[in-house]
Formats: C-alpha cells, structure tokens, sequence
C-alpha cells in the first residue's frame, strides 16, 4: 500500500503542494488528475525520489521513502512525461540491456524478462532497429518496455499517451489494462485523457492548486443518471435553486442545472412551472470534472 | 562493476557509430592542432624540449576533455531526459558516474596514445621516441592516468552547475584556454609573475608538466611530487563533494529534469 500523508513541497517561489494525503491500495490503480500546474508531476517525483520534499511522508508497504531511496530503486518504475527515457541513438535491445545493468539483473533475469516484454508489446521486429527511427507510439511503448524491465512494484506513469494518435493511443491503452492485469501491480496515472482513466483506473485522485480536491471511486461518479435541466432566470428563484445544492451556471436568462436527482426537483412547483427543457447528459468523467470545477 | 563498464563501452560506441562525422571532424582538429605545435617547435628545440612540449600538449587536451566530460554527460542526459532514469535505477549515479569516466579515461588515452606516434612518426622523432627509457614512460602515463582522473572529478563541479545553469560551455571555454597559455604547456611557468605562479601551482596540470619535465630531464624534486599528490586529492575531493551537494540542491528545486 502506498500512503501519502501531508506531503509539502515549496520550490523557492511557489508552493506546488499544500500537504496532499491520500493512499492507493496494493494491486490497484489510480488516477491522478488536474489542471497544468496543480503538482501532479511534483508529486510523482517526490514519490520517485526525484525531487525532495519540503516536509510530509510517503510509505510504501510500510517503508518510509523518504528515508529509504534505496527502496524506491527497487520496487517503483517510472515513467516520465514526453519521448525522453530513452537513448536515442541505441537500438532497442541495447537500451533494453543498458537499463538492465542498471537495475543490477543478472543475464538470465533480463534475458527471461525482454524475451516476455518483447511478446507481450509485440516488439521483436524493433529489436535491432534504432530508438530514433521508431514512430512516436512504438517509442512510448519501447520506454514503457524499460521501465517495466526491473518489475517494479509499483508503476507511475505520467501522461502515457501523450502525442500518440487515436489509434497508438487506443493501442497503448490495451497494452496498459494488459499488464495491470497479468503483473498485478500497484498504477499511478497522471493523464489529462478521461478515457485512459476512466477505462484502467478503480479511482480518481484530483489535485486543485496543490491540494487534494476530491478522491473518488470512478464507479460512483460515473453510472449516475444526470440531466441538464434549464429554467427561465428569475431572482426570485436563485436562492431556492441553491437550496437544491446542484451545480448550476446563469447564461442569457436562464438557469442551467446539472441534476441528479431528478424526482427531487420535480417535486418544487416553482422550479417545474419554469423548465424549458430537460437533457440527459453523457455522465463520464471529464463531465463530472468539467461540473466540479464550475 | 565490470558488466556495467562493458555496458558503457557499447554505449561509446554507439554513440560514435551514430555522430561518426562530428567525432571524424572534431579529432581532426586535434590532429591539426598538434601537427601545427608539433611543426613549429619541430625546427627550433631540441629533442627532449619537443617531446616534453608533446607530451604536454596532450595532457592539456585530455585534461580540458575530462573537465567537460560530466559537463556534457549531464547537459546531455538532461535534455534526452534519461538523467532523471540513471537516479531511478539500482546502481548508485556515481558508480554509473564513475562507469562512465573510467570508459571515457580508456578511450580518450588510446586517442592521445595513437595521436602522439602519429605526430612523432610523421615527423621523424623516432630518435626522439628512443632517447627515453620505458620506465620513464611508464612514470608519465601513471601521471597522466592520475591527473585525467582528478581533472575528471573536478569536471563535477561544472556538471553540477549545468544543472542550474544548463548550458555553460562558455565557462568551460575560459577554463582550457587559461589552462593551454598558462600551465606551463607552450610556456615557461617561470616567466610568469610570482602572484600567477602561486595560482597555477594549486592545478594538477601544472604540477603533471612540471613533473614530466622533470622525468624526461632527470630532475624530479621529492617537493614537486607531493604537492602533485595534494592538488590531485584536493581536486578529487571538491569535485565529488560539490558534485553531491550541487545534485541535493537540484533535487530540492526540482532542476533534474528541467533542460
């Protein structure tokens, strides 16, 4: 279990996190997710020993990070944002190999490990052929091969499909359920992308200017019924409107209304009188988070 | 230790196979750097001067080499983003460090070795190249070893600025130039004024020219060897540990993976 509690980190002239606590399960996955510049890669890189924090903890299966860096190289593999944790100018299998000695395998454990990888991400024809002539996709998915090589136990990956295409991001999408699935590891996930999220992650994790906004199950922010209700704008009605404690927004005279709870609505004459229309709303995540922020 | 050398080797070589040209052109001008040394002192000094100039003039270039060394490595890793990798992996960063220096030491001998007959066989030194004993090489290329290392070490503490500063070559400029014109390599040190002699005599480059000097002329004083010994050690030490804080700092600012 990785549990983070009150984690600080103040650069000289910004603070980037204002004590984030949350923890994440063994064996499941989370999504971090929030604004440019709410912490997110702050946080993954004080978790990875990357960057120092100010104060706070971080324990993974009860180890305490911070005082242990040495536990970090051995059980967390991380990927960073953008085509940057590869060399370039070697081929696939040498920095396969480079990164092995690294991480202290021995022949035979990166032998048996690149053979698995190279399978299961369909990579043997990249083999010999050098970084930079591979596709953007083929790339992220040959830096997702190194990070995995050590087997870590708990895997961050920061923006994993950023730059791909529709399809090598849909591609790099199955490959990731795949091995949450098949190595049972612990998963951080920071991705603008709601679809990545919503399909790999159990939870969502949501950073707001350096803290904490919500931390939810997917599950229950996504399977609600929602309707966008508008009513013609009175003044009369806005406070009866934020009794109901819906998100609601003013535009050209009338009020628009994110429901949830539909019955409850109807049952205020007032409010029923003044509908102009009801709209079922697709209720996924980058919905819920578009309502939360409003 | 060993796997993680050869590791670096394929790298070097790599990397060679892939920027041939710039590696082809850049040792070119050494070449003719050398040549045009070699050339001008060729008519005017006598053998052991011309041999002592050479022997030099390489070491300069091994040493500015090494200084820049971690320099680059880490301007490098930084932009390719594989720095930020290297402190996530098992192996210590400077035992990959000194992996790297180590290769790079080898490789970098081997140039100066190949280059040095180059030039003494080209010009016909080979009379040159016999009046001096094997043992006597053997004490030079200990020294040069020594000396590359310390300088190598040192080279740590531009390394570490780069993480600030990112690009900082033209610091690194400053540095060979003052270390070419007044380290004693196309110059007398005794020349220079008393103020300026006390400065270079705290480098290692110096103290190695004057030793060589002092080898191939049978003149070694036991004072010049010590102080040799002491300036290579403070080198080493001030690299490693600016090194260390200068990366401690980058973590708390969080500069290992900005470029």
């Amino acid at each position: 279990m990785l549990k983070i509690q009150d984690l600080k980190k103040v650069y000289k002239k910004n603070v980037a996190l204002q004590g984030v606590s949350f923890s994440v399960e063994s064996k499941s996955a989370i999504g971090l997710i929030g604004d440019n510049g709410a912490g997110k890669t702050t946080l993954i890189k004080c978790i990875s020993g990357l960057v120092a924090p100010t104060s706070g903890s971080i324990y993974f299966n009860d180890v305490n990070l911070i005082k242990n860096p040495k536990y970090i190289h051995n059980t967390v593999g991380v990927l960073l944002e953008g085509a940057r944790n590869l060399y370039n100018f070697l081929t696939v299998d040498y920095n396969l190999n480079y990164f092995s000695y690294l991480n202290q395998l021995s022949s035979k454990e990166t032998s048996d490990r690149k053979a698995y990888l190279l399978k299961l991400f369909d990579a043997e024809k990249y083999k010999d052929q050098p970084v930079n002539e591979l596709s953007r996709g083929t790339q992220q998915k040959i830096a997702l091969m190194v990070t995995l090589m050590k087997n870590p136990q708990l895997l961050i990956l920061d923006e994993p499909t950023l730059g791909l295409d529709l399809i090598a991001t849909m591609r790099m999408t199955d490959l990731l359920r795949q091995i949450i699935q098949e190595e049972q590891k612990t998963v951080i996930i920071i991705s603008h992308d709601m679809t990545l999220v919503s399909s790999l992650c159990d939870r969502v994790v949501y950073l707001k200017n350096g803290k904490v906004d919500f931390d939810e199950q997917i599950n229950s922010i996504v399977n609600e019924n929602i309707y966008e209700v508008k009513i013609k704008a009175d003044n009369s009605m806005e406070e009866k409107i934020q009794n109901f404690d819906f998100p609601f927004r003013r535009e050209d005279g009338i009020y628009v209304l994110e429901v949830h709870d539909m019955e409850r609505m109807m049952k205020n004459k007032l409010l029923k009188e003044n509908i102009i229309s009801i709209e079922k709303q697709v209720n996924d995540l980058a919905h819920y988070i578009r309502m939360r922020s409003l | 230790m060993r796997r993680l050398i050869k590791a670096e080797w394929t790298m070097l070589m790599g990397e060679i196979k892939q920027y041939y040209l710039n590696y082809i052109f850049y040792n070119a001008g050494m070449v003719i750097l050398f040549f045009g040394l070699f050339y001008n002192y060729y008519y005017e000094a006598s053998d052991t001067k011309v041999l002592a100039m050479l022997i030099c003039a390489i070491l300069w270039q091994t040493c500015t080499n090494g200084i820049q060394y971690l320099c680059y490595l880490i301007q490098d890793e930084a932009m390719m983003g594989t720095l930020e990798q290297m402190f996530l992996t098992k192996t210590n960063f400077f035992s990959i460090l000194i992996s790297k220096i180590f290769v790079n030491l080898l490789f970098v001998i081997l140039k100066g070795t190949l280059l040095f007959f180059v030039c003494t066989l080209l010009f016909h030194k080979v009379s040159m190249l016999m009046s001096v004993g094997f043992m006597k090489y053997i004490e030079i290329i200990i020294i040069i070893v020594i000396t590359l290392f310390s300088f190598y070490c040192i080279g740590g503490v531009f390394g570490g600025l780069s993480l600030y500063y990112k690009r900082i070559s033209s610091i690194l400029n400053v540095v060979d130039y003052f270390l070419l014109m007044f380290t004693g390599i196309i110059g007398d040190i005794h020349s220079y004024n008393s103020f300026l002699q006390y400065i270079i005599r705290i480098l290692p480059i110096t103290n190695a020219n004057i030793l060589i000097n002092g080898i191939l002329s049978d003149c070694v004083s036991l004072g010049d060897v010590i102080l040799f010994v002491v300036t290579v050690f403070a080198f080493i030490v001030v690299g490693i540990v600016v090194l260390n804080l200068l990366i401690k700092e980058a973590k708390k600012e969080g500069k290992l993976g900005q470029y």
